[in-house]
Order: C-alpha cells, then sequence, then structure tokens
C-alpha cells in the first residue's frame, strides 16, 4: 500500500478496498442523478410499495382492482381504466392519488413523504418496470442473514458414506443435474491439506507414507496432525489479518513504522494455533483492555482496533472521523459481513442500515484512543532503556550526519522547484554527496533491524465516562454535527439496546465491551454465518455466500444457505472452535473430490457454485515464496517476533521517500522465514509477494485477486532471491546426497529424480526425466531447480 | 461481440478457437519456437492478445491518456469565465446554489489568476498555465461540459478510467487491449506510467483487468532505470541460455497441461511467460531514450530539472506506441494535496507548479508524434477526474467540483478547433450539452473503431460493458 494513497482514500469518505471486485465495496456515492434501474427500485420502490400499499392493493386483499404485487398485475390494475393511463395534468391516475392531486389520496393514512413521491414518481415515469420482481405480501420479509440461524437445520439422511456436509452439497448438485467428481489422487488430497492447512508442501516421504497407509484413519491423521502442526495458525492467522487490514505501518504520508504492530499478529497466529473460542477471540479483539484487564494477551489483541491506517500530518475533527470509520466499517465488514460505511453520509441506500445506526457504532468507538502500553514493569523498562541509549549514542553521529545531509538535498530540491521533495530529487540534490549519504543510511540500518524494544502492546483505551456527547455528522461531514446519539448497535439485528452510561470512576466507558458481547452472541445471526463463509471460501476457492463482506441485499444470495446454517449452528454448539469444522470439512467427500473439469459439467455451472469439482488453484503470494524457501531446504520455521525485511532492489528505496523506511539487509538465512513475518509497509509491498497480489491493504481484504502476469513471470525467472534459493537447493541437494561437485550421470539422473520429489514430491515421468536430466547438463543444476520453482505444477494445486 | 463470448469460466469452446486460428490469427511465438526445436507441441490454446479487427474502420490504432490526478481546474485553464473575474470577491458562503457535497464551506468568488489569451486560428482561449499545449489547440478537441458521479478522488478515477465509483472493473486500457489485441507481442499491450513521487488514488485499481483475463491488466513501468523489475536475466545467464530456459520450461509443463486441458489459466501462464522472455529486449530496448536526439529529448523538456520527469514520461509514451503499444496512460501527480492537482491549500503554488511540469512534455510529444506521423492514427487523451469550484476554500484554494470540468482530444479523427458544451457563466455547473464520463469513453471507443455498446464481456450473469448503459459518441469533437 502506498501511504499516498491511503492518504487520498482517507481523504475521501471511504476507504475504498482496491481491486477486491469479488466483494462488494461499500457503496458511497449516490450519482447525481439516480437511475431508474433494478437497483433503485429494490431500494426506493419496492420497500415503499411493500410498507404503504401492498396490505390493501397485492396478496390477500385487492382493492379496488388493484394489484401492485408484480409489472403485470399493475398494468392490469384501475376499477375506471387504467390506473397508469394518463390523466389530470397529463400524469398517471396512480400518480395522481399519490401526489393527492385527484382524491382519494393514497395511501388513505397520510401522505407519502415528498422524497418517496418523487421516487415513485419517477418511477411510474419510466413506465414503471419491477425488473423482473414480484413482491411478496405485505408482510416484510427478514432478508435472509438477518434471520435467525436454523440451529436444528433438517438433515438430508446422510447414507453411502456422505457426510452432512456432503449431502448439502449433492441436494444442489441434483437439483441442476449436476454430479461431484470422484475423488482426488491420494498425492493430490494430502498436497492440498497441506497448502490449505498450513500453506507449504509436504515432503516427498510423507506423501508416500499416506499413499502407503491404507488403515481407514490414513486420512483423518493427516488432518489432524496439520491441524495441530505451528504452522496451521501462521496459514490461517495470515487469512484474518486480511481480514483485518493488518500493517506494520501507518500509512499515509510518510507512512510511520510501527515497532510493535507485531505482537498483535503473532497473537492472532497463536489464537489460531490454541483453537481459541471465536467469541473470545472477537471479544479480546474488541476489548481486551476492559474484559480481560490485566492480562497482557488481551491487551495485545486490542491491536485491532489500532491497526488502521492513520494520517499523521493533518489531526483534525474530520481525520478523527476518519479513524472512527476506518472501525466502524472494518467491524462491519469483517465481523458482521455488512456495508456499514455506507451508512455514514446517509441511510444505506440498499440494506436496512439508517445513518442513526452507523452513529450508534460510531459512538462505542469514539471514546478510543490508541495507546502504547507497557508489558514489562517500570523497572525492567530503565534497564533496557539504558541498553537502548547506549545503543543509541553510538548511532548518535551517523545520525547527525544523515540528518544534515538530508536537510541539504531537501533544500536543494526545493530551490530546483520541488514543493514535497521525493528521495530521488533530494539525491540528486546531494550532487557528490550522494554515495555518502547512502552509506550512512546503511550503516544506521544494520543496526537499526536487530535493535532492542522496550516490550510495548499497540493497544487502545478510552477516557471513560469523561467522554462527552457524541452527535451525528449530518452528510458525513464532521463540521455538520446532527442529532445526538446514544451508542448502541444495529436495529436491523437482534439485542439492539442503547448501551447504558458508564458508572461514574469507571476507568473506561465500557462500550467496546458491550459491542464485543453484541457482535459475538449467539443471537447475532451474522457473525458466525459471515466467519463460516469465509472458512469455507478459504477451503473451496468461493463462499457460500461469494460476497465475503456483503451479506446484505447487494451481495450475492446464498448457494446453500442450509448447509451455511447447519456450519454456522455445529460451531456455536461446539463452543465455536474452529478446527472441528475444518476436520469436518476435509473428511467430507465434497472437498476430497478431484479438480478435473468436465465440459458437461462446466457448460451448466462455470463458476462451480455447486461444487461438482474442486478448483485448481494458484497459490498464494506468501504460500509461492514459502514453497521456494521449504523445498530449496534453507526455510527456517522460527515463529514471531519482530518482522523481517528481505533485501530488496535500491531502486525501490529511492524511488520513493517511503520506501527510505526499509532498512538495507542481506539475502540470508536470518530473512529465510515464513512471509507472514516479513515487514507489512503500507507504502513498500516486498516485490516478491506484491507481484503475486499480496493486497496493499488500507481497509479490510475479503478476498485476493489471483491474476497472472509476464511481471510473476520476471520474478520467478529473474529475481536475486529466487536465485539465491535455486542455489541453496543445489547444494542442501548435495549434502543430502552426500556427493562432492563432480558430476557422473549416474549422479545426475538420481539427482533429477531428488529435484521432482523434492518440489512436486512425485517422481519424475521417463519423459520428464529425459528433459530434465537435459536441462541439468546443459544448464546447471542450480538453472533445473529454479526451472522447478516456475512450474505450473508448483504453484498450482489441483 | 467482437470475439465468441467466453464462457464464465474462462474458457473458450474449442471450435471457436479452431476457427479464429484457421483465420490465420493466433501466433503463438512460443510453441513455433519449441517446434524448431523438435519438442511435442502443447495442447491446443487461445491467445487473448492477437491482433482483431473492429467493429468497424477505426480512425486510431492506438490511445495515450495523460491522466491529471487531483482535479485540473478548468476556470484556470481551459475554460475562461469573464464573469467569474467580475464578481471576483462575492462572498457565496450559505448561498444554497453552492453545493461541496459537504465538504468546505464554500467561501468567496475567486477569478482565475492567470491570463487567457487566444490562440491558433481557432481562436480558442487557453491561460498561461500552458502556453506550450495551447500551440497546439487548431488540433484538439475541447469538452467543456464533462461530469463526474462523484466529488471524492478515488471514486471519483475511477469513474473515469474504468467507468464504476467501485473498485474492480476494468480499466479503459484493458477494454482497449480487450477490443483490439496488441500490434506488439514483446510489449504488454497497455503500459502504465505513474507519478513515481506520489501514487493516484486508487492505485492499480485504475488499471486493473477487472473481470477481463488477466492478461489484459495494465502493466506499471517505473520511473527510471529498467522500466519493471527483474527485467534482466542474472549475471552469467547469457540470451541463449535463458532463451533454452523457457523451452524447457515449457515442454517441463506440458504434461500437467495436457492432463487438464480446459484450464485456460495455465495456458495464460505459459503466455506471460513468452511475453516476459520478449519483454526483457524490447522493454529495455524501448527505454532506451540514449537514442534520442538531444534535440528531442528537450522537446520533451528532459533538459531541465522542472520538467525531466513528465518529459521521460512522454517520450517514453511515444517510444512505446511507436512499438505498437496499444494502450498508455501516464499520470501527473499522487498522493495527496499538493503532491497532486489537488489545489486545496492554493490555486497558484500548485497548478504553476504542476502545469509547469507537464506544458512542454505534453507539447514535445504532440510535437513529436505529429512530425513523425504518428498523429493520424494515435489518440491523445487529456483528462482528469473533476474540476474545481468558482469560489474559494480556506482563503486561496479551490474544492472538488464534479459538476464541471473540461477534458481534450487530440489527434486521428478529431475535429481540431473545435469546443464542445459549456459550464454557466462562473463555471459552477455544466449547463450546455453535458457530457459524462461514459460519452467521453464511448468516443475514444469509437475512434479505435469499436461501439461501446457492442464491446461487451459477460460476467455475473450481465453482458458488461466500459460504458455500462449509457454513453454516447460526442460526435461534435469528431471529424
Amino acid at each position: 500500500m502506498h501511504p499516498s494513497r491511503v492518504a487520498v482514500a482517507g481523504l475521501t469518505l471511504f476507504v475504498l478496498p482496491v481491486l477486491a471486485f469479488a466483494a462488494a465495496p461499500p457503496r458511497m456515492q449516490a450519482p447525481l442523478q439516480p437511475k431508474v434501474d433494478q437497483a433503485f427500485f429494490d431500494a426506493r420502490i419496492a420497500p415503499v410499495l411493500k410498507d404503504a400499499c401492498l396490505d390493501c392493493h397485492g396478496g390477500s386483499t385487492v382493492m379496488s382492482h388493484t394489484d401492485l404485487r408484480s409489472e403485470a398485475t399493475l398494468k392490469s390494475s384501475g376499477s375506471k381504466g387504467s390506473v397508469l393511463a394518463v390523466s389530470v395534468g397529463g400524469k398517471s391516475r396512480i400518480h395522481n392519488l399519490i401526489s393527492g392531486r385527484q382524491a382519494p389520496l393514497m395511501p388513505p393514512g397520510g401522505k407519502l413523504s415528498g422524497d418517496k413521491v418523487a421516487d415513485l414518481s419517477r418511477w411510474l415515469s419510466a413506465g414503471a418496470p419491477y425488473f423482473g420482481r414480484t413482491l411478496g405480501d405485505a408482510k416484510q420479509q427478514v432478508w435472509w442473514a438477518f434471520a435467525p440461524i436454523k440451529m436444528s437445520v433438517a438433515k438430508p439422511s446422510t447414507k453411502n458414506g456422505l457426510s452432512v456436509i456432503d449431502t448439502f452439497v449433492q441436494a444442489g448438485l441434483q437439483r441442476n443435474g449436476l454430479t461431484c467428481n470422484p475423488p482426488a489422487s491420494r498425492r493430490d488430497l494430502i498436497r492440498r491439506a497441506y497448502f490449505d492447512l498450513t500453506g507449504l508442501p509436504p515432503t516427498f516421504d510423507e506423501v508416500q507414507a499416506f499413499e502407503k497407509d491404507r488403515s481407514p484413519n490414513a486420512w483423518p491423521n493427516v488432518v489432524d496432525r496439520l491441524l495441530a502442526s505451528p504452522q496451521y495458525g501462521e496459514r490461517w492467522g495470515r487469512h484474518w489479518l486480511d481480514i483485518v487490514r493488518y500493517a506494520d505501518s501507518g500509512g499515509f504520508e510518510g507512512d510511520k513504522d510501527r515497532p510493535n504492530a507485531w505482537r498483535y499478529r503473532d497473537w492472532v497466529i497463536n489464537a489460531f494455533n490454541q483453537d481459541t473460542p471465536y467469541n473470545t477471540f472477537l471479544e479480546h479483539q474488541l476489548a481486551g483492555d476492559e474484559l480481560a484487564p490485566g492480562d497482557p494477551a488481551a491487551l495485545v489483541a486490542t491491536g485491532y482496533l489500532a491497526a488502521g491506517p492513520k494520517d499523521i500530518v493533518e489531526n483534525n475533527a474530520r481525520t478523527r472521523a476518519n479513524e472512527v470509520d476506518d472501525l466502524v466499517a472494518t467491524t462491519g465488514s469483517a465481523f458482521l459481513g455488512l456495508t456499514i460505511a455506507c451508512a455514514r453520509c446517509h441511510d444505506h441506500k440498499y440494506d436496512p442500515l439508517p445513518q442513526a445506526d452507523y452513529y450508534r457504532l460510531a459512538a462505542i468507538f469514539a471514546p478510543t484512543e490508541r495507546r502504547d502500553m507497557d508489558l514489562c514493569t517500570a523497572d525492567e523498562r530503565k534497564v533496557i532503556e539504558a541498553r537502548i541509549a547506549q545503543s543509541e549514542a553510538k548511532l548518535k553521529p551517523l545520525r547527525d550526519e544523515y540528518g544534515a545531509l538530508r536537510a541539504k538535498g531537501e533544500a536543494a530540491a526545493r530551490k530546483m522547484g520541488s514543493l514535497q521533495p521525493a528521495e530521488a530529487e533530494i539525491e540528486a540534490g546531494l550532487g557528490v554527496e550522494m554515495q555518502r549519504y547512502r552509506d550512512v543510511r546503511k550503516e544506521i540500518d544494520l543496526v537499526e533491524v536487530s535493535r532492542e524494544q522496550v516490550p510495548v502492546a499497540m493497544a487502545v483505551t478510552d477516557p471513560g465516562p469523561a467522554f462527552g456527547e457524541y452527535r451525528i455528522h449530518r452528510r458525513g461531514d464532521a463540521y455538520l454535527p446532527g442529532d445526538p446519539v446514544k451508542p448502541g448497535f444495529l436495529k436491523c439485528l437482534p439485542g439492539n439496546v442503547d448501551i447504558p452510561d458508564a458508572p461514574a470512576g469507571a476507568k473506561t466507558t465500557g462500550r467496546r465491551s458491550a459491542l464485543a458481547q453484541w457482535v459475538t452472541s449467539p443471537e447475532n445471526p451474522l457473525t458466525t454465518r459471515v466467519w463460516m463463509n469465509r472458512v469455507w471460501r478459504h477451503h473451496f476457492g468461493r463462499g457460500i455466500v461469494a460476497t465475503p463482506s456483503d451479506f446484505g441485499v447487494n451481495g450475492e444470495l446464498p448457494t446453500h444457505p442450509e448447509l451455511l446454517d447447519y456450519l454456522a449452528a455445529k460451531f456455536q454448539t461446539g463452543g465455536m472452535k474452529l478446527k472441528p469444522i475444518h476436520r469436518e470439512i476435509l473428511l467430507s467427500k465434497t472437498w476430497m473430490q478431484s479438480s478435473a473439469i468436465r465440459p458437461s459439467a462446466a457448460k451448466v455451472d462455470p463458476l462451480n457454485k455447486y461444487l461438482w469439482h474442486m478448483p485448481l488453484r494458484r497459490l498464494e503470494a506468501e504460500a509461492v515464496r514459502d514453497s521456494i524457501l521449504k523445498v530449496a531446504g534453507g526455510l527456517d520455521l522460527k515463529m514471531g517476533g519482530p518482522p523481517i525485511y528481505p533485501p530488496v532492489d535500491p531502486s525501490l528505496r529511492s524511488d520513493t521517500f517511503q520506501g527510505m523506511n526499509w532498512p538495507i539487509t542481506e539475502d540470508d538465512m536470518s530473512t529465510w522465514r515464513r512471509s507472514v513475518y516479513v515487514k507489512v509497509k503500507r507504502s513498500l509491498l516486498l516485490p516478491q509477494l506484491e507481484v503475486f497480489d499480496c493486497p496493499e491493504i488500507t481497509a479490510s481484504v475479503p478476498a485476493r485477486n489471483s491474476t497472472t502476469t509476464p511481471l510473476q513471470a520476471l520474478t520467478l525467472m529473474n529475481d536475486p532471491l529466487v536465485q539465491r534459493q535455486a542455489n541453496v537447493m543445489t547444494s542442501t541437494l548435495a549434502e543430502d546426497f552426500g556427493f562432492a561437485a563432480d558430476a557422473t550421470p549416474v549422479r545426475d539422473r538420481a539427482l533429477v529424480a531428488k529435484v521432482y520429489m523434492r518440489v512436486l514430491q512425485r517422481k519424475p515421468t521417463p519423459n520428464e526425466a529425459q528433459l530434465a536430466y537435459k536441462v541439468l547438463t546443459t544448464q546447471g543444476r542450480s538453472r533445473l531447480c529454479l526451472l522447478m520453482f516456475n512450474l505450473n505444477e508448483f504453484v498450482y494445486v489441483p | 461481440m467482437i470475439e465468441p463470448t467466453p464462457l464464465p469460466g474462462g474458457f473458450i469452446a474449442r471450435r471457436d478457437f479452431l476457427q479464429r486460428a484457421g483465420g490465420g490469427i493466433g501466433a503463438l511465438g512460443l510453441l513455433s519456437l519449441l517446434q524448431e526445436d523438435g519438442y511435442t507441441a502443447p495442447p491446443v490454446r487461445t491467445d487473448p492478445l492477437a491482433p482483431r479487427i473492429p467493429h468497424y474502420p477505426a480512425k486510431i490504432k492506438r490511445v495515450i491518456s495523460v491522466f491529471c490526478f487531483g482535479g485540473l481546474s478548468h476556470m484556470d485553464s481551459f475554460d475562461p469565465k469573464p464573469e467569474l473575474t467580475r464578481m471576483d470577491g462575492t462572498a457565496v458562503s450559505g448561498n444554497p446554489k453552492f453545493d461541496t457535497g459537504g465538504r468546505s464551506a464554500p467561501g468567496k468568488l475567486m477569478k482565475c489568476p492567470w491570463e487567457f489569451r487566444n490562440y491558433g486560428q481557432s481562436g480558442m482561449p487557453v491561460s498561461s498555465l500552458f502556453p506550450n499545449i495551447a500551440k497546439h489547440v487548431d488540433e484538439f478537441a475541447l469538452i467543456r461540459s464533462m461530469k463526474s458521479d462523484s466529488n471524492n478522488h478515488v471514486p471519483a478515477v475511477y469513474h473515469m478510467l474504468t467507468g464504476s465509483i467501485l473498485a474492480g472493473r476494468p480499466g479503459l486500457g484493458s477494454w482497449v487491449s480487450y477490443g483490439l489485441g496488441t500490434e506488439n507481442r514483446s510489449l504488454p499491450s497497455f503500459v502504465v506510467m505513474t507519478d513515481p513521487r506520489a501514487l493516484v488514488g486508487g492505485g492499480a485499481g485504475n488499471w486493473s483487468n477487472g473481470f477481463l483475463p488477466a492478461n489484459h491488466q495494465g502493466v506499471l513501468f517505473r520511473s527510471q532505470g529498467l522500466p519493471v523489475l527483474n527485467l534482466t536475466q542474472p549475471k552469467g545467464v547469457s540470451d541463449a541460455d535463458q532463451r533454452a530456459s523457457l523451452k524447457h520450461l515449457e515442454a517441463l509443463n506440458a504434461g500437467f497441461a495436457s492432463d487438464r486441458p480446459l484450464e485456460q489459466e495455465l495456458a495464460a501462464r505459459m503466455r506471460s511467460y513468452e511475453l516476459a522472455y520478449r519483454m526483457q529486449s524490447e522493454a529495455t530496448a524501448a527505454v532506451d531514450i540514449s537514442k534520442e536526439t538531444p534535440e528531442t529529448q528537450a522537446l520533451y523538456g528532459m533538459d531541465r530539472p522542472e520538467t525531466m520527469l513528465v518529459g521521460r514520461q512522454c517520450l517514453l509514451a511515444r517510444r512505446l506506441v511507436e512499438r505498437g503499444v496499444r494502450f498508455v496512460q501516464l499520470y501527473s501527480g499522487g498522493g495527496v494535496f499538493d503532491q497532486s492537482w489537488d489545489a486545496h491549500n492554493g490555486m497558484v503554488a500548485n497548478h504553476t507548479k504542476r502545469a509547469l511540469e507537464i506544458d512542454q512534455p505534453v507539447h514535445g510529444l504532440l510535437t513529436d508524434l505529429k512530425r513523425r506521423g504518428l498523429d493520424k492514427d494515435t489518440l491523445v487523451v487529456f483528462h482528469t477526474e473533476f474540476g474545481r469550484m468558482p469560489f474559494t476554500e480556506g482563503s486561496t484554494g479551490r474544492d472538488h467540483n464534479p459538476r464541471a470540468f473540461s477534458v481534450w482530444l487530440w489527434g486521428g479523427g478529431i475535429q481540431g478547433g473545435s469546443i464542445t458544451g459549456a459550464t454557466d457563466e462562473i463555471g459552477y455547473d455544466a449547463v450546455t450539452d453535458v457530457k459524462t464520463v461514459f460519452d467521453l469513453n464511448a468516443t475514444i471507443l469509437h475512434l479505435l473503431g469499436l461501439d461501446h455498446t457492442r464491446l461487451t464481456y459477460k460476467y455475473a450473469g450481465r453482458s458488461m460493458r466500459l460504458t455500462d448503459v449509457s454513453g454516447e459518441v460526442i460526435k461534435s469533437a469528431l471529424a
């Protein structure tokens, strides 16, 4: 993420997820002239017809021969000729009845508001289209996602070894005349499970052991082993970090580093590994400081609230409102699957989310303040600080020199007409001193990367009852205060009460803990549905609801609503533990089917909505890099701690001034760690990750892209880091074999087999062995290893 | 439709492919390389970047988009407002007529701080911000009545460049690439150059392929040195080695692909390697501006620090279109406030600096395209996401104005010296012959020989268009 983009997004009223078309981003601007289209009908016409008209003109009662349930019934409506026929004043009779121009006024209970009359008028002028919709009777139907979770879904009977999940999926397939694929091969299965649960490939031996193990428990044992491995938390924790817009820097101009953000990242990974119940998991992120005072881990968990981008240049009511908006929007979309942010300036155009609801939630977060809190005693702090001061003293002359050079370069750049000099301009301004400037910087960096830190939680607090009243911002403008609001929840969901005032003397307002309990209440139908859908999406490449962060009217409808409720209910009754859900999914025939494409099925269901096959999927950015490190033999599975900085091209550091914060490092084992630990700098993503669609995070990222570009090819063929891993693999292979550099045809053929076993966890076919041998003998061992990282089979999981 | 409707899953019916291949299209470079070496041919594949025949004869073949990010003030550049000068200083705060969408409070009407002069035979007025661009008025079609749907940068830029205020739609260049393919298989069909000092709002969402095949994504070229990272092979690896490696790779990939003949992504991925390989030499050569004469470099302003950056981008744009790149997009400005044209804090300092940076380079670009005869089949679009308000924000700034702004088109098929539409007497609102983003994009596609209502892609159950469900070609701008 480029900080300037964060800044721009922050300036706008909403922060837009970029490139996240799979999910519906918040809708923010009403077009200047809304079109009479389906969305207009759904949002502005259908509700009015349902609320004001259908009681008497539809459903069980059809008065005056006028039935407004559908386009067809409307067009044949009217007791004195068509209600659509032109009448007094050149308008239709129905228009005149609504606007009061003709008697009797409709609806008889009182004239509709000016807005509604205007909407209806525009719609009628457009020919009163229903866009194929048929309205139900007067009773407002509850939107599926807001209805209670069916705790005892009528399960189809399970037979033929089908699990409950399978029977739901089978039902959907049958309805569409489809069948699912036969089971995948054992090699495909175990590789799929490794990537799915840990983001790393298995070893050849692990694949072989599974292929040979014909005991009935072979498969459950693999799944259980993977769920118990620490790499599981790194994989699934990373999924969560996308959703909560985690980064190690603050974005906006300057993109200031957040040296303590990583503790939250580690807390997330640990929570997945511990299978922390989802309610506790969410509660601690929203209000760990209030709910578990004295628990350092719970304090670290509130890093969720501090993880959003923050403008440190501008600080006023508007930027503050943007920070609160980040919390409302992220909590809304990440936990509840709602585009609440759309209600910042006006009532939500599509979902039952009035603007007041937005500000009730905003009032919960408004008192929240970022606050770093020590995780050590005061005495310990003193000792650590003394050590830091010592090393800082050594750096002082270098820092001074660096500062002076920088100021000089800046002044020169300004003289050349630059209002906000970029790093390249500063360097250019330095002339012959540029090299010295770079060298000083490198010296400082080498110390900085491994410098000691006082253990601090990047956390939050709030001022307690002292916090004053909170008001709606009219049109979303922080400078246009409207009516006061009480902190509270969403009216469209159960349990919407005002949060009581905190008792005098309370340390915090308690608003966030009230929110946490409301979000995780078993009565809240969205929280578990949304989470189960995300989990499903990661396992199958597509959610039961295809828009994972929009369960509203504009989102996609669930393809298997009962299955979603089954999973949600099972999750709730199982103590909100995730691992049993993973297990049940991975043991289903649905998940275990092959990825083959049958043209007949593809024709019926090209998007694979009904899961007639397991889609072939490209590894995510982190999994590509981690897999290379693993098969090369150099991966260090060390967990946690401050972020690592794999070296980046020097030009990236000088191209933007934000890049300057990326220290100069060496490509050695200290950086051969899993990608979840790579510095997430909003302005400078590690190029090897960025090129494989690692997202630029300003707001919650519901779904990543999966693109195919020549830049990916250039990265895997030419990048020095990839090249280095090919060399690492060459030497670790030689160690495995225990032979020296001298090559013989026998050894080379054995080496080719070994390469395949490492990289693809299988032996080569005779044809492949021949080809690979040719590569090895003509281009060398390292080149063969490099080409293996480039294979489709390496980056695609069947 | 210009091509067989791809099935939503990304497959193209084999029969359709064979028809196209039989029609002589579908040159598969790497495939032929392989056959030279006697390798087995990989399975049948389709080629989304093959050149395609437009719907009707095209006026132009390629487009250069110069985008002023942040909001170029129309009243201060291409849309003189004498009445605004007359009313300069009139307080408008609290006047309900003026709506900033709840952004800033309107202050006082503020005249243009620059002088307007008439240029060319057409006598088109241009302010002293653009004395060099002004020399081309007789060849460009100015549109003064543009409107946008959004008052905020990111959605407005998305709207302008992808047709939707939301992220996730294909960019204009992606649609053009999809519609026409590319003429140079060794370079991307759609190249983007951003302001290296700060990224344009909305970032890569502006040149995303959206739901179109991934090959149509814009490729971001860097501002200095080699245009993309890793463009050169590692030390010690010769070009012949690299070529041999790619042939080996193709062969090693064959088994996995032949087990999965319907997975279009696998074929697309191998094509991306072919393009990557060719890019290594072609892109390196394309950005080697040392081949340009000092006179040409100076024409683009590369001899002066303030114009060097945009000058290089404009020169690269010419070198790229010359080589058959279909769509080049370059951005002036990014980030916030004075890193862009977003002159909230004072018009004079902001627009003076920005205009100085692009005036000579864009003039150089137009001049150079013309003297090389490239003006006949190249279109240059000069656009921005919205205009600015006729009244002050703070004391000397201007806030966003989506109700009115100016853009111009230059090049093949254009009615030179024409002015379409008008704003009201102070430039607050476009009132005459109002044009939308869809109209502008429909016009660009039209010049390329593409009917915007027929350039569709089936996605999410709809035939998607760049112009959604509206848009009319701006005939008054066409020759």
